[in-house]
């Protein structure tokens, strides 16, 4: 497969300092006369407050006990970056006022002068509840008589809309083969190993706070801390220098930010929150958590004719500020990388009292995924095809681009407008040794194979700022409005920089994590960092380079179109160096320069904007299984990930991410579920019983990469952080029924229930008849 | 209570209370920031350290029961002359992401390496580290730099 | 997600610990052994005792020898020690194949013998092991010293027969006879996690000694199961079932009561397959 490698890989400018111990995340910050904080949590899945005491806490130490009533800008709105305009409203404020919705709301914050203290005090604060009836699914939400979550959700629905194409019901009648099925995919959370943390410093004499925390969207909290606090929005500085983790955890503004902040400013004292784990499986916001619903027809050629679905997202107890992100794109997403004329989805967020869902790695297209790719599995049996070849009759082939899903996210159509997704697949499937043939072994296990076909989203929110300076002695320094939690910016910034403007890699540093960087960007989430971020760098390199080599004309009295600059030197065309290089015009560009002219610095700023919503790329994965179906015990034994990365900036930083990404999806499609007992408590509130893949779990990952150049975007990049979470609890479901109805029966085995659990797939076993 | 111990090769004497954990007494006391703490249950296996050449959670060891003790944290893996073996290896392999896990995997291999039990086969490599949660690489890349500095 | 504030006391003798446990007033008074399940707990404020008594400074808890035709294990014994001890290896096999299922690299480093048996989790490993080889479990207190049945020690889930005042010292194993065979089989849904449920077995000239953890409150010796088939039942599989028929099998979020018995069934069949001829 054709791959162009920006360069030979370059190993990571970062990771020295992150090995040896010298990262510098929320908790590792230290400031003096610093406070401590804890939240006050509602242990009731739904609950009157009925009064708050914080009377014995304070006579007990305690520096500050905060409640609602306390909090000046409680009515305020947030500020978020999107909001589906079919939100019946419903977010939470910034504290619990009279009610709470789920275990785990923050009802009360108590500030002490260490945190096992404040853990001691915080038992004092007393809240009395009233207990209302808990909603601890969607079917008791749906109950007639159920009590209602907020005035505005009738019938416990946060939101419902409807994306249509055509005429799905005439289509699926027509069809000649159908297959339809109910999927859930089950509540899972983002798990970055480090929690959410926050140190606010007020200064109340300059009115500045300053903000260290563990976020991917360091601007938006920005944003929300100057509007919902009532500060100059220049003032209030966000750091998130070191982020062990993100995940989509962390890629929105919690109330936890505000309140730090808000008790910083009362007690003029510096206050630190570090979420503990517990915490974080409470409170932090989950994700997947979806129902769907969905038939789809084909011809008697296996050409797809329609599709019809109801996707229910059981959202928890507020929508959170992320809206409702995740249902969109789980219903916008089914028709998947397949050409279906027709169809018609309907999505609908019901409320529960559950922790809020939001984003997690993949955002909606694992919750699209699984249930397309299975049932595609099932409509090949129904037709006597195999599942292979109903792919190949539907892939959207590169003579149907810009192909046009039929859907819309955020009001837009997606459309996929670049990519040969046969070819991918055909890749995927020859390099594999995918065969559809299961291979019973002497000691009663099975062998089996499944794939997953997906489209796959990258790069949403669209905007991304970089500014470049050279100093006076050439060393480049680049500011990004991005974060990052490890997915490698550091070193693709300064190579794409390093590259455009004509200087050595190791003249070129990154600083990203803090809005004084640049005036205003966005972070690292929705797989935006190539497409936005380094594209913002490029624009930037390109315009110093071309800034330098106007100031080099200047300086060397010749037009700068026969001049370029290499190794940091400024070039004549045809011949050799000359005795300029950026140093030299760095200074001459300065203050007391010669070709001063007002500028501070030798820089370039440059704000790179898409109006393209989304870049569309696919990848294919396919997975072995070996299956004990005795117990319904298994493994996944071999597994291969083919993909459309578009231009490779860092081959083994592409590579890095696509395994990461696969390993947590192949952990969840295994392990990861947050239950709730049938009253709303969480009953998985630690790593012992919230379960992600270890080291053993896994096999040794192989990858195909397949390019094409998506238009999107100058670089032509495609994102690639989340691609790998999307497709392996179809791949790995599909194997396993393989495993269980080896013969190919019009008995469907059934596992529609993620993740995978050995009496899940045990409890199919018994179904399919063994 | 008063704490007499070593950390990385230095003499520590503090006053603690009992009930402080030994990752916090490492990160706030010492300041000493590169051990982790992801859980505080025992699970995650961030806050790794040696404890007289044994790999322990340090959230589950209270700072006065390293009374005696020498404790080590990843601050003392790097010399003079540069990054430790294991370190370069998972510079070399991209065996880290955000980094977060990394001191705890650090020191889970450093001390297998100090008594010649790094594993040289991958299924004990990923067994060897079933103790550690990462959430970035996917462990693959780990494997490989130990298998590196195994061989 | 901080302890709660204790008192500490490092005891240099196993008298000034025993001492210390003598409870005053209603104050808790707790040992430590290795922390690996306490601590969690204690960090969760959901174990809070007044004073913590580290056993940590008495290695004369520590070690494993040969005494005859048992082989002795003491309390403070890392659980690392028994799969690297070559003479558990060689006298007790069967252990050595159980360990290789309990925890991770750091967990074994710390945790120790008979804290795993103290805490008493009912998916626990090394309770399973002692209650399958018929170990004795010796309890210390200033009142004297007793010698418990391994299969009576157990009560209930994460519950056991041990006093307050009480230190659990050591436990006693017999050595497997010559000529035995061993079979440890485990469904844990990863690994180094907890037992869904897990089965040992030896059988030597003595008989058959079988044992299911995981499955009830407390680990379960088989005995109407070893009676039957050294009674030579002509039915394996019938008798394997009416063993698993009579159990009261615990229900999770980890796993239902009826796929337990299944798994049970299933495990106890290959590990009888394993072991008897």
């Amino acid at each position: 497969m054709t791959r162009t490698d920006m360069a030979a890989s370059p190993l990571r400018k970062e990771d020295a300092r992150l090995l040896r111990g010298q990262a510098r995340c929320v908790d590792d910050v230290h400031l003096d006369r610093m406070l401590h904080a804890v939240f006050i949590r509602s242990p009731m899945p739904h609950a009157e407050i009925v009064g708050i005491d914080g009377s014995a806490a304070l006579a007990a130490g305690a520096a500050l006990v905060l409640t609602a009533a306390d909090l000046p800008f409680i009515d305020k709105p947030w500020v978020v970056r999107y909001w589906h305009p079919k939100i019946r409203n419903g977010m939470p404020k910034f504290l619990a006022t009279d009610r709470v919705r789920y275990v785990g709301e923050p009802v009360a914050l108590l500030v002490a002068e260490d945190r096992y203290l404040a853990e001691d005090l915080a038992a004092l604060v007393e809240v009395d509840y009233r207990p209302l009836p808990p909603l601890a699914s969607v079917e008791d939400a749906r109950a007639p008589g159920a009590p209602i979550l907020h005035p505005e959700w009738d019938g416990n629905v946060a939101a419902a809309f409807r994306l249509e194409q055509g005429d799905a019901d005439a289509a699926l009648a027509g069809s000649v083969h159908l297959a339809k099925g109910r999927f859930t995919f089950g509540r899972q959370t983002p798990l970055p190993l480090e929690c959410r943390g926050v140190v606010a410093d007020y200064d109340a004499d300059r009115g500045d706070l300053t903000v260290w925390m563990s976020t991917q969207a360091h601007y938006n909290v920005r944003q929300n801390l100057a509007t919902v606090l009532g500060l100059p929005e220049y003032q209030v500085r966000v750091i998130a220098e070191d982020v062990g983790g993100g995940f989509g955890a962390k890629s929105r503004t919690y109330a936890e930010e505000l309140v730090i902040s808000h008790a910083s400013r009362v007690l003029r004292r510096p206050v630190k929150w570090i979420e503990d784990r517990l915490e974080n499986l409470q409170a932090t916001t989950h994700s997947r958590g979806v129902t769907t619903e969905i038939e789809i027809g084909c011809d008697a050629e296996g050409r797809f004719t329609g599709l019809r679905a109801s996707v229910v997202l059981d959202l928890g107890g507020y929508v959170f500020t992320s809206g409702i992100m995740t249902a969109e794109i789980a219903g916008a997403h089914l028709p998947n990388c397949y050409r279906f004329p027709h169809q018609q989805i309907d999505v609908q967020c019901v409320g529960t009292n559950k922790t809020p869902i939001a984003t997690y790695r993949g955002a909606g297209q694992p919750e699209a995924v699984f249930p397309i790719e299975s049932l595609v599995d099932r409509l090949a049996k129904r037709a006597g095809l195999a599942a292979a070849e109903l792919r190949r009759r539907n892939l959207v082939t590169p003579a149907d681009l810009p192909h046009r899903l039929g859907t819309t996210i955020a009001g837009l159509k997606v459309a996929a407008e670049s990519g040969d997704f046969p070819a991918l697949f055909e890749a995927a499937v020859a390099d594999s040794g995918y065969s559809e043939e299961v291979q019973d072994l002497p000691d009663g296990r099975r062998l089996a194979w499944g794939l997953a076909a997906a489209i796959e989203a990258s790069g949403l929110v669209n905007f991304e700022t970089a500014n470049i300076r050279i100093d006076g002695a050439g060393l480049v320094t680049v500011f990004c409005g991005m974060t990052t939690q490890g997915q490698g910016q550091p070193t693709t910034y300064a190579q794409v920089c390093a590259e455009a403007l004509g200087v050595q890699l190791d003249r070129v540093a990154v600083r990203m994590g803090d809005t004084q960087l640049v005036p205003f960007g966005r972070g690292a989430f929705a797989s935006r960092g190539a497409i936005f971020g380094a594209n913002a760098v490029l624009g930037a390199a390109q315009a110093l380079r071309d800034k330098a080599l106007g100031c080099a004309g200047q300086l060397l009295q010749c037009d700068p179109g026969e001049l370029r600059i290499e190794e940091g030197r400024i070039c004549r065309a045809g011949a050799g160096p000359t005795e300029i290089d950026l140093a030299a015009i760095a200074q001459a560009v300065g203050p007391g320069g010669q070709l001063f002219s007002g500028d501070a610095a030798l820089e370039a700023q440059y704000v790179f904007k898409s109006d393209q919503p989304v870049t569309y790329g696919m990848t294919v994965h396919v997975a072995q299984v070996s299956l004990d179906p005795r117990t319904g015990f298994f493994a996944v034994k071999d597994y291969l990930v083919a993909h459309d990365a578009g231009r490779v900036l860092n081959a083994m930083i592409v590579d890095g991410q696509i395994v990461g990404g696969a390993v947590d999806g192949i952990g969840g499609a295994l392990f990861s579920e947050l239950l709730y007992d049938g009253e709303g408590q969480l009953l998985t509130g630690s790593l012992a019983d919230y379960m992600v893949a270890t080291a053993p779990d896994v096999p040794r990952l192989r990858l195909v990469h397949h390019e094409t150049r998506p238009g999107t975007n100058p670089l032509g990049v495609r994102g690639i952080g989340e691609g790998g979470t999307i497709a392996p609890g179809a791949a790995i479901a599909n194997a396993l029924s393989r495993a269980i109805d080896p013969h190919g029966s019009a008995q469907e085995a059934g596992l529609s229930v993620l993740p995978l659990s050995p009496e899940r797939v045990f409890a199919a076993c018994r179904a399919a008849g063994r | 209570m008063r704490l007499h111990c070593e950390v990385n090769g230095e003499a520590v004497d503090r006053e603690v209370e009992p009930r402080m954990l030994l990752s916090d007494f490492l990160r706030h006391e010492l300041r000493l920031r590169g051990t982790k703490v992801g859980c505080e249950m025992g699970v995650c296996g961030a806050c790794t350290v040696i404890v007289d050449g044994e790999p322990v959670r340090s959230c589950l060891l209270f700072a006065v029961q390293a009374t005696g003790a020498a404790v080590r944290t990843v601050e003392s893996l790097a010399g003079s002359d540069g990054l430790g073996p294991l370190q370069d290896a998972f510079h070399r392999h991209h065996a880290l992401q955000c980094g977060y896990c990394t001191a705890g995997v650090l020191m889970t291999l450093q001390a297998l390496a100090e008594r010649g039990a790094l594993p040289r086969e991958e299924g004990a490599v990923r067994e060897a580290l079933s103790g550690n949660i990462c959430r970035c690489t996917g462990y693959q890349n780990i494997v490989d730099a130990v298998l590196d500095v195994a061989s | 997600m901080k302890p709660a504030a204790f008192d500490y006391l490092r005891p240099a003798s196993l008298d000034e610990a025993l001492a210390a446990l003598v409870a005053e007033d209603g104050r808790e008074a707790r040992p430590i052994a290795g922390g690996q399940s306490l601590v969690p707990l204690m960090n969760l404020r959901l174990a809070l005792p007044d004073l913590l008594v580290d056993l940590n400074g008495l290695p004369e808890l520590a070690g494993i020898r040969l005494a005859g035709d048992r082989v002795e294990i003491g309390a403070m014994t890392r659980q690392r020690c028994l799969l690297e001890d070559p003479l558990i290896d060689e006298r007790v096999p069967l252990l050595r194949l159980g360990m290789a299922h309990v925890g991770h690299l750091q967990t074994r480093a710390r945790g120790t013998v008979g804290g795993s048996l103290v805490h008493a989790d009912p998916a626990a490993e090394l309770p399973l092991l002692m209650v399958t080889l018929g170990a004795s479990i010796r309890l210390q207190s200033r009142r004297g010293l007793r010698e418990v049945p391994a299969a009576d020690f157990f009560v209930d889930a994460m519950e056991t027969g041990i006093a307050a005042d009480e230190i659990l010292v050591a436990v006693s194993v017999p050595v497997a006879p010559p000529g035995s065979r061993h079979a440890f089989r485990e469904l844990a849904r990863r690994h180094g996690d907890f037992a869904i449920v897990a089965v040992a077995a030896q059988c030597g000239p003595a008989g058959l000694a079988l044992g299911v953890g995981g499955l009830e409150k407390v680990p379960r010796r088989c005995t109407g199961l070893e009676r039957a088939l050294t009674a030579g039942a002509a039915d394996r599989a019938a008798a394997v079932a009416d063993e698993v028929a009579c159990t009261e099998p615990l229900s999770d979020l980890h796993a239902g009561a009826a796929y337990r018995r299944r798994l049970a069934e299933v495990l106890i069949g290959d590990c009888l397959a394993e072991v008897l001829r």
